[in-house]
């Protein structure tokens, strides 16, 4: 029986029983556990799934289980949070991310994670229950592994989820994004003729994963973040090659310990991207596992590439950055959301009585982020979080010509599927979906009046068709 | 593939959509997979066909296709 104590996977599963899918049998990590969450995706439905023994590609049982679509639930993810209206985060987290609380530092006994530790001949990558999820993927991916780097001018740590291809039993290839802070972190190390130290931990209760994928400057330290968001310091522990100067979660299920040999890349992917298309093989980075550790009873975690389990928490940390960029552009902007069908292109950005200039200049700085792609600007009355009344206020409220902006040579994903071939930067737009502001205060809206129906006449509708099966009529 | 090759220019030219991506075929098992530009730039780095596990450089590829840009087979 596991002793919980802190915050961990473990303690939130334990709580979470009524919100679990145990798929029955031996589900295979090569495709059927990501085909689950897609048919789960395709019908709305977002349980966590834990495969209690899922089967290797060798036919063995693993004794790891696995979880996924842990962070599949907006709902779900904002109650991890502690935050009760899941259409409240984008506040809550630009706030809390910006309340930077210090780690502490535990010892190694003191470190779940820690308490299995393998070395040389013992490690073996193969035998983690890591999940091949899409058509095209090479092999085995990592996928919800938090890579920890440090500055080493600074010491200053930074972490990011990047996909690893578990190559051999030793080896992995890394991908970090070409402008991502780990990227700089490993170019710092190269440039002074060094290997480059890295630590990646799997496995974490939803707050600290949502945490730790707060959007930060470069040189911002993740753990910090990560303890305000939680309202509380995260326990770290030293890792065991590298001591403080990686530290890693102490509560999290499992750790792999390597360094990235100085100018070597190898070819990664192709791999299903949060696009929904599979990005192209490109040449990356490894790793060199020098150590492994974790739990006495680890609980392997996969983020499902492109589903909800991934948009989900990814988006959410997304609106925290639009806010607060927005609201300091623009003090009238009050809610943004970031929709998972515009994978991470869209946002949605709300306002209450804008100034006159505050629209504009709150969808320039919405832009001005690396992966919006498209941002509409609308009404407090306008409901971010439901698609059509977003597309009813385009319909209504816009004269192209006057109330978009385009704006080319931004930096943008080069996952983006649209872009020309070798393109680098990307076409944005800025709509301004809101209506006008009245002129003369406590008058009417100079746009016509929102047809509607007296509010007695709704709940006498309501009322009478509660009696009625809708279901057998069509719905669409 | 040079009349494609042709159509994806004149879709350039005229401000229609061509795509972005490169796909090689492999040498062994004849399987297509895509590129992206870092890998094809570092010639030392060997492709890998996600198909069949087969490593080769690009140059030994039993066909490479770019959009907008000829044939490379």
């Amino acid at each position: 029986m596991r002793v919980y104590s802190i915050l961990d996977l473990g303690s939130y599963l334990d709580a979470q029983s009524a919100a679990i899918f145990r798929p029955s049998g031996n589900p295979s990590t090569r495709y059927e556990l990501t085909a689950l969450q897609h048919a789960l995706d395709k019908a709305g439905r977002y349980p966590i799934v834990l495969a209690e023994a899922p089967t290797l590609p060798d036919g063995s049982i693993s004794p790891i289980p696995v979880v996924n679509n842990l962070t599949a639930s907006r709902v779900k993810v904002a109650q991890a949070l502690g935050i009760d209206d899941h259409r409240t985060s984008a506040a809550h987290l630009a706030r809390k991310s910006n309340d930077p609380i210090d780690p502490a530092i535990v010892s190694s006994d003191q470190a779940p994670v820690q308490e299995i530790v393998l070395y040389g001949d013992d490690i073996d990558l193969t035998r983690l229950p890591a999940l091949t999820q899409h058509r095209l993927d090479p092999g085995p991916y990592l996928t919800a592994a938090h890579a920890t780097t440090t500055d080493p001018d600074t010491g200053i740590d930074n972490t990011a989820i990047q996909r690893c291809w578990l190559k051999c039993s030793k080896r992995m290839s890394y991908f970090p994004y070409p402008s991502s802070d780990n990227r700089k972190n490993l170019n710092k190390f190269w440039e002074k003729g060094e290997d480059c130290p890295i630590a990646l931990w799997i496995g974490h209760h939803p707050a600290i994963l949502m945490g730790t994928q707060a959007k930060l400057a470069y040189g911002t330290s993740h753990w910090a973040a990560c303890g305000g968001m939680i309202g509380a310091p995260l326990r770290l522990v030293p890792t065991v090659s590298f001591g403080e100067q990686i530290c890693v979660p102490a509560d999290a299920e499992i750790v792999i310990e390597g360094t990235v040999p100085k100018d070597v890349l190898e070819a990664d992917g192709p791999f299903g991207e949060y696009t929904g298309y599979s990005g192209p093989q490109v040449a990356a980075p490894v790793i060199d596992v020098k150590c492994i550790t974790m739990r006495r009873n680890p609980i392997y975690h996969d983020y499902g590439s492109g589903l909800a389990d991934m948009l989900v928490p990814d988006n959410m940390a997304m609106e925290g950055k639009l806010f607060k960029l927005c609201h300091d552009a623009a003090p009238s902007v009050i809610n943004v959301h970031v929709p998972t069908e515009g994978r991470r292109f869209h946002a949605y950005i709300q306002f209450e009585n804008p100034g006159p200039d505050d629209v504009r200049a709150a969808l320039m700085a919405a832009l001005s982020y690396r992966r919006t792609k498209m941002v509409i600007a609308v009404d407090h009355d306008i409901d971010i979080f439901d698609d059509t009344q977003v597309l009813f206020a385009v319909a209504n409220h816009v004269q192209w010509s006057r109330d978009s902006v385009t704006v080319d040579g931004l930096e943008g994903s080069l996952l983006d599927p649209s872009l020309s071939h070798a393109e680098q930067t990307t076409s944005k737009i800025a709509i301004d979906a809101t209506s006008p502001q009245v002129f003369v205060e406590n008058t009417p809206s100079p746009i016509p009046p929102r047809s509607t129906v007296p509010p007695d006449a709704i709940e006498a509708a309501q009322a009478l068709l509660k009696r009625t099966d809708l279901e057998k009529w069509p719905s669409q | 593939m040079t009349e494609l090759n042709d159509a994806f220019e004149r879709q350039q030219s005229i401000g229609r959509k061509a795509g972005n991506t490169a796909w090689c075929q492999c040498t062994s098992c004849d399987g297509w997979f895509h590129l992206g530009p870092s890998i094809l730039s570092q010639e030392a780095i060997h492709l890998h066909c996600p198909h069949c596990r087969a490593e080769f450089a690009a140059k030994n590829a039993k066909r490479i296709l770019f959009p907008n840009q000829p044939d490379k087979t």
